[in-house]
């Protein structure tokens, strides 16, 4: 089910499978965006609830939109805020009409609204930018509460879409709801692709639910989106979920995983077990690079004796380990993805995931969801 | 260690006071690298790194053949690990296509006074103090292979010091100097920058410079006027003037000079025109540091009028961002300005990331600190050669 595909957007062409690291507030940590170019890559995510507080949709409008502002010029993704409210909000009370919720600056009343997340969304001017769902956390218990949101996402989707006015500039993704039930999720799905849209995102995931569950609903999901069209799924992640939901059908990830991990000091990698604590005594006197395959700036120039001096305690420490975290992930997305071009991937995956455990103790989520499409992991 | 005198500002005068002059000159250090045109700042390193900067932004700014300074203070617990190492502490840093110079203490960050002792010297990294002395240092150097090394000194002389501390300090210096150079018998290519201490003691300063000259050394550190760090950025000129004079007026004039310390625009063009030639970026660092940047004239107009000059003497050589206007304010920070931050990035765009907090203020702010720096170092060379420094002092109180 894997698929490899070329998008184009209004700043660049992304190649998928995509990882699209996370710049919450206009910056990636410490990155300045011609590094990022430098590693090729092609899109990266803002929040819109940040930095429609922080700077603004004023100052954004005046600076020429968010990609003029942080002289990026190749595609940025937006979320709704949405998520972030619920999440980072003390009271939110969700209505017909929006989100009611209390502004952790001040805490004052706002209403975030489909017509107003769009408004903002606009003012940024991302590639693409997702419509504002009603997203249910998903160890929630109250079924019905799943109900009302996987149709309440659908009619904001149309009040998004009728709001929307720059389709041509900027791309609006339906989010797919539906809580852990299979059936709602295949519902919500069919009600969202009768919509004239460019892709697809699923969301309400990545929460709380184990990660059986988790795979069984982006494969649903997937199953029932359009095959020509991107599939999203929010918030992954860590590498074997990546590449898991990929076998799946996906095309699309973000996560501030890799460079949140970066600021203390872990870095990503191919081998067991996966990330290294360079504050770890051990790293001492080890004189290789994070990778020795790796072209990324910091694994050319630096060893991880050298970052095991310095994580935690310089700002530049961070950097460096950003920039490989990053390097590291758009490198397994595109071997991923040559795998799939070269009718590989079934190859690819044993692989991966024998370097990851050299054991062979896989976990039995991602052996029964790589089993369930047909790729057997090596005995 | 070549140095090459290009120029000499002002009349020479057959005295003494020849030597306190502003030099222009070229240093060869590395005959496989390019020069170093003087007066120059070395890159100075904090933690093992450049503040905010890693090798690859540091290719945003142009520091072609320039040097880093790195404080030993923050190594001193990893003589095991460069000795496994053999490449070098330049090379350990990530920058083994640069000349390294090593210091005891760090210019950028204050040192804690009392804590030296007889035969040893305290550093701190962080909150941990090690003690070390001669041997431990050049343990330390013969494994870092800095190309440029300041040899174990006791520069802890405030101004509020004992006549017993600075006497110390200076006769302390003199004896690890000693100990030391028997590194550079074994390594003639060694270049070392000895230290004069004395504190403010004019004849305790003389002394120091005449028997440190007797020794087989490269060039001199003047040390010991301030203990490093932000409190030394408010160090007066007219408060150092006669010491420093007096250990000038008693150092050979074809050695190179060097100063480590915050120096701000006003003192940097007092020492430089003493004749010091070498300095470091602690000064741009500490501006970064409080999310400011520098904003004072730092070009040399050739045959500027002073009469058509608008001094101002309250003039902030540099701005920060508590300026709620500059939140839509969509320029660069210096017009004019070619430094990588000014070419792509908005004075809104840093007061955003200034106030929520981002890592990525300080490195824009970095990049366009030393760049201003650098430049004023530019200048000052060109005022130099055309034997013009004297305007230079009040150019820089020029409105931009």
């Amino acid at each position: 089910r894997a698929r490899a595909a070329d998008m184009t957007l209004p700043h660049s062409v992304v190649q998928t499978p995509i990882f699209m690291p996370v710049g919450t507030q206009g910056t990636l940590k410490g990155i300045i965006p011609e590094q990022l170019e430098a590693l090729d890559c092609r899109i990266m995510l803002a929040n819109t609830y940040h930095l429609g507080n922080r700077p603004g949709e004023q100052v954004l409008k005046a600076g020429g939109g968010l990609h003029k502002f942080m002289n990026w010029p190749r595609s940025l993704l937006t979320d709704s805020g949405g998520f972030q409210m619920v999440s980072l909000s003390k009271l939110t009370e969700i209505t017909e009409e929006g989100v009611n919720f209390e502004s952790p600056y001040d805490g004052s009343k706002c209403m975030l609204t489909p017509e107003r997340s769009i408004e903002i969304q606009q003012a940024i001017g991302a590639d693409i930018m997702m419509q504002l769902d009603d997203v249910v956390d998903s160890t929630c218990k109250d079924e019905d509460r799943f109900e009302e949101a996987r149709h309440r996402t659908v009619r904001w989707l149309d009040r998004c879409i009728e709001a929307h006015t720059r389709p041509d500039k900027q791309n609006l993704f339906p989010i797919v709801q539906g809580g852990l039930d299979e059936g709602k999720r295949k519902d919500c799905a069919d009600q969202l692709t009768k919509r004239n849209v460019p892709g697809f995102a699923i969301g309400g995931l990545s929460g709380g639910e184990d990660k059986s569950t988790f795979c069984r609903i982006v494969k649903v999901s997937a199953e029932n989106l359009p095959d020509d069209k991107p599939r999203y799924v929010m918030g992954v992640g860590h590498q074997v979920d990546i590449i898991a939901c990929v076998a799946l059908g996906s095309d699309m990830f973000d996560c501030v995983f890799p460079t949140r991990t970066a600021r203390f000091g872990s870095a990503l990698v191919f081998e067991y077990p996966g990330e290294l604590q360079l504050k770890k005594s051990k790293f001492k006197m080890d004189f290789r690079p994070i990778d020795e395959n790796c072209d990324c700036s910091t694994c050319q120039n630096y060893t991880r004796a050298y970052l095991h001096t310095v994580v935690t305690k310089e700002p530049s420490a961070c950097h460096l380990v950003s920039i490989h975290n990053v390097a590291h992930q758009l490198r397994l997305m595109k071997r991923a993805r040559d795998a799939i071009i070269e009718d590989k991937f079934p190859q690819f995956v044993a692989k991966f995931m024998l370097d990851l455990y050299p054991d062979k103790k896989y976990p039995d989520w991602a052996q029964q969801a790589f089993q369930g499409v047909g790729i057997s992991l090596e005995e | 260690m070549k140095f090459i005198i290009d120029g000499v500002a002002g009349k020479t005068v057959a005295t003494g006071c020849a030597t306190a002059a502003a030099r222009a000159g070229q240093l060869e250090v590395r005959s496989s690298l390019p020069v170093l045109d003087t007066p120059a700042p070395l890159i100075r390193c904090r933690g093992g790194a450049i503040p905010h900067l890693t090798h690859e932004t540091l290719q945003y700014l142009d520091t072609a053949n320039r040097t880093l300074l790195i404080p030993y203070q923050y190594h001193s617990t990893q003589t095991d690990v460069l000795k496994a190492y053999q490449k070098g502490l330049g090379s350990f840093l990530g920058e083994k296509d640069r000349m390294s110079m090593l210091t005891v203490q760090d210019p950028g960050e204050e040192t804690k006074s009392g804590y030296n002792q007889n035969k040893a010297i305290s550093v701190w990294s962080g909150c941990n103090r090690n003690i070390v002395d001669v041997d431990g240092y050049k343990q330390f150097v013969k494994v870092a292979q800095p190309d440029i090394v300041v040899p174990l000194c006791d520069g802890d002389t405030p101004p509020d010091s004992t006549s017993k501390r600075i006497n110390k300090a200076a006769k302390r210096t003199i004896d690890f100097l000693d100990s030391f150079l028997e590194l550079k018998d074994e390594n003639p290519k060694m270049n070392v920058v000895a230290a004069v201490e004395g504190g403010l003691d004019p004849v305790v300063r003389k002394l120091s410079a005449i028997e440190t000259s007797k020794r087989n050394v490269d060039a001199f550190l003047l040390d010991g006027f301030h203990s490093n760090g932000t409190a030394a950025e408010s160090l007066r000129w007219e408060a150092i003037k006669e010491p420093f004079l007096e250990t000038i007026f008693h150092l050979p004039a074809e050695k190179p000079r060097f100063f480590l310390g915050p120096a701000g625009p006003r003192l940097l063009l007092e020492l430089v025109s003493a004749g010091v030639d070498v300095f470091d970026t602690s000064y741009p660092n500490l501006v970064t540091e409080r999310n400011a940047f520098l904003v004072f004239n730092n070009k040399f107009t050739k045959d500027w009028d002073p009469l058509e000059g608008a001094d101002n003497h309250d003039l902030m050589f540099e701005k920060n961002f508590e300026n709620d206007e500059m939140k839509m304010e969509m320029r660069s920070l210096v017009e004019g300005c070619s430094c990588y931050t000014c070419r792509n990035f908005t004075v809104a765009y840093l007061y955003h990331l200034v106030h929520v907090k981002e890592m990525l203020a300080k490195v824009l702010l970095s990049l366009h600190n030393l760049h201003h720096y650098l430049t004023f170092f530019k200048s000052i060379r060109e005022a130099i050669l055309a034997d013009q420094i004297h305007l230079l002092h009040r150019q820089i109180l020029q409105p931009l």
